[in-house]
């Protein structure tokens, strides 16, 4: 099938009606919590998993997408307007996004953010349909030993984009891989790792561990710090001028063509391309002092970056079978869920749920568009209701959606316990997403190695004596070498450092 | 070299003895699962291995934490930490037999202790509005099998 065939294809699938109305709700989910500071894509998707089960799984994943997308746009509203930013990936857009408010364009730096984000939406639809089917080509030539093989690149790849300490994000994956294989495995019949937990026989609950790790310790350490109320500033006129437009066109080209590649590289997503858009135009514009102050490139190109970054994170996940960062570990769980196994066979198995998915990305940017715009003000509304009510609505959301996925008390139990550990992490530089990663791709990683072993009679050479497999670990190892190295060390610490 | 107090405030010495106990867990958790060999892994093979290097890796940092002088730097805040576990296990705890409106009652009671900005005269207010919000949306819109009152 060609490229035009596969997109009529996933326009007739996500134009159904069941699809259309749970695309827009599942933007209309991710705007507002978007906007609302304090809680993160993350926790809400696998807060609101359980809400998804009874739909057919196209629907399913359509909506779980949009809350994603939803959010990055809600993210970029909030922080515009009060400079707070309601997702990580915005943070770069409060530099000049709040500027441009307080300079009485609030509406023109709202506008560009919506138009960029929806051209670097259509450009990383097109992209993933055009590159998407080639690279499950290749993962289908995939055996045991290259698969493993490319699960360590995945995971050396989050270790070096991980904001703490190399070590301690090496511990932490190794740490979620053996969270990862407790339960029933595929070739004994007994449960492992449960310490005789019933509860725990068909493994840990996934969702019980990501709401536990990004909800409830945000909402611990949220409550140990002050959350200070910024008053809205007022929107005037929506509309940008024609010399703002022209001054953005470029960096929306750029913003969406780095957040493009930076989003399919494991680890990075949306976080890396915002910031490196950012800093991209910064060094290009031949005012590079106006940044900071309001410059519209600097709301222009990382909000087109970080939305195309948020898309083309979407390919290794459905092409690879390999999750990219937690918000796609997140998707992969849910996939799961419904009985998909995340892979190159997505495509060929589930030809209309793979197009249907990519199609309703675009439709969903679309909807944000023309939706957005209009509701700002009730968005700005939302932002004021105080935390001390909205806390105790988001532990219930949490506790309810943990405990329905298998109606099992214990479930709720281990996501207090998951954040607790998130706590601790928190307090002593852990990263909460190498776990979840190592947790996700754990048992797959397990499974391939054994099977490679197998195999090869039990010679570790075999993965360096397969060429594509040496090639990866090759790549990875000279990504840990250069880590390491002073210099790359004290750069990665500042670049890191802005996030 | 510092003293056990003053090892006990640095970041890396604490990460390194954190670790050790989470290794030290996946160890238990191991136990006498069968081996197996290169070839033919038993059950226990990945699991055992990751469990030591997570046991090695913390025993170097907790080592390495000797010469590393950072302290940590954000307190330990017990109350919203206490509170808000105990708010999620209480949930639990009553919400299989109790039903979802005493449940989500009692966790907000308790979360209500969780920090100085809760407003104690709003906390009767948001019990029942989420309480009819929970038994409305979840359990009859969305047929959740969870009991409305106790059974």
């Amino acid at each position: 099938m060609d490229l035009a065939q596969n997109i009529s294809l996933g326009l007739g699938v996500a134009a159904g009606f069941d699809n259309l109305l749970f695309c827009f709700l599942g933007v209309l989910l991710g705007t507002l919590i978007g906007v609302l500071p304090g809680i993160g894509a993350v926790a809400t998707m696998a807060m609101l998993l359980p809400l998804t089960f009874h739909l057919a799984p196209t629907t399913s994943l359509i909506m779980l997408a949009g809350i994603y997308y939803g959010a990055q746009y809600g993210g970029s509203t909030t922080a515009i307007l009060v400079n707070l930013p309601g997702e990580a990936n915005s943070v770069a857009t409060t530099l000049d996004g709040y500027a441009m408010a307080r300079r009485g364009r609030a509406g023109a730096a709202l506008a560009i953010a919506a138009i960029a984000s929806f051209f670097a939406g259509t450009v990383s639809t097109v992209l993933i349909a055009q590159f998407g089917p080639a690279m499950a080509a290749l993962a289908l030539k995939f055996g045991p030993v290259e698969y493993f093989s490319l699960m360590v690149l995945g995971l050396v790849c989050s270790m070096v984009l991980a904001t703490g300490a190399l070590h301690k994000a090496a511990v932490m994956i190794l740490f979620g891989i053996f969270l990862g294989l407790a339960g029933t495995d595929a070739n004994s019949p007994m449960p492992r790792l449960t310490f005789g937990i019933d509860a725990m026989a068909d493994g840990m609950s996934f969702v019980a561990i990501a709401v536990g790790l990004f909800g409830l310790t945000e909402i611990i350490l949220n409550l140990e710090r002050d959350l200070t109320r910024v008053a809205a500033i007022p929107l005037r006129d929506l509309f940008p001028t024609r010399a703002e437009l022209s001054e953005s066109a470029m960096p929306i080209v750029r913003g969406t063509f780095l957040g493009s590649i930076l989003g399919v590289l494991p680890g990075g997503g949306a976080l890396l391309a915002s910031f490196g858009a950012y800093a991209l135009e910064k060094k290009l514009s031949r005012t590079p002092d106006r940044f900071g102050k309001g410059a519209i490139a600097g709301v222009a190109a990382p909000e087109a970056a970080n939305n195309a970054g948020a898309q083309t994170s979407f390919i290794p996940l459905l092409t690879l079978g390999v999750p990219s960062n937690a918000i796609m570990a997140v998707m992969a769980g849910a996939m799961t869920i419904q009985g998909i196994i995340p892979g190159p066979q997505v495509m060929t198995e589930h030809a209309p749920l793979f197009w249907g998915m990519i199609a309703s990305m675009w439709i969903g940017n679309l909807m944000l568009l023309v939706l957005n715009l209009p509701l700002v003000g009730l968005w700005v509304k939302l932002l004021q209701v105080p935390y001390r009510l909205m806390f105790p609505a988001i532990l219930f959301f949490s506790a309810i959606g943990v405990y329905s996925i298998a109606n099992q008390a214990f479930d709720v139990y281990l996501a207090v316990g998951a954040g607790v550990l998130g706590y601790v992490m928190a307090k002593l530089g852990f990263e909460p997403t190498p776990l979840v990663l190592g947790f996700i791709l754990g048992p797959m990683m397990e499974e391939n190695f054994k099977r490679a072993m197998l195999l090869a009679g039990g010679d570790p050479a075999t993965f360096i004596d397969r060429p594509i497999s040496a090639g990866l670990l090759l790549v990875s190892a000279a990504l840990l070498a250069v880590m390491v190295l002073p210099s790359v060390k004290r750069t990665r610490a500042v670049a890191l450092r802005e996030e | 070299m510092p003293n056990l107090a003053g090892l006990l405030r640095r970041t890396e010495f604490l990460s390194g003895l954190f670790i050790l106990i989470l290794g030290g867990v996946c160890h238990l958790a191991v136990g006498d699962l069968e081996i197996g060999t290169a070839q033919e892994m038993g059950p226990g093979y990945v699991p055992l291995a990751l469990a030591w290097l997570i046991l090695l890796t913390g025993a170097a940092m907790t080592f390495g934490g000797l010469w590393d002088g950072r302290e940590v730097q954000e307190a330990v805040h017990w109350r919203p930490l206490v509170a808000i576990s105990g708010a999620v296990v209480i949930f639990g705890l009553l919400v299989d037999r109790y039903g979802i409106v005493l449940a989500v009652v009692a966790a907000t009671l308790v979360a209500s202790f969780a920090s100085p900005i809760t407003r104690h005269r709003e906390t009767p207010a948001l019990c029942a509005v989420l309480a009819l919000f929970g038994a409305l949306a979840f359990v009859k819109g969305l047929g959740l099998a969870i009991p409305i009152w106790p059974r």
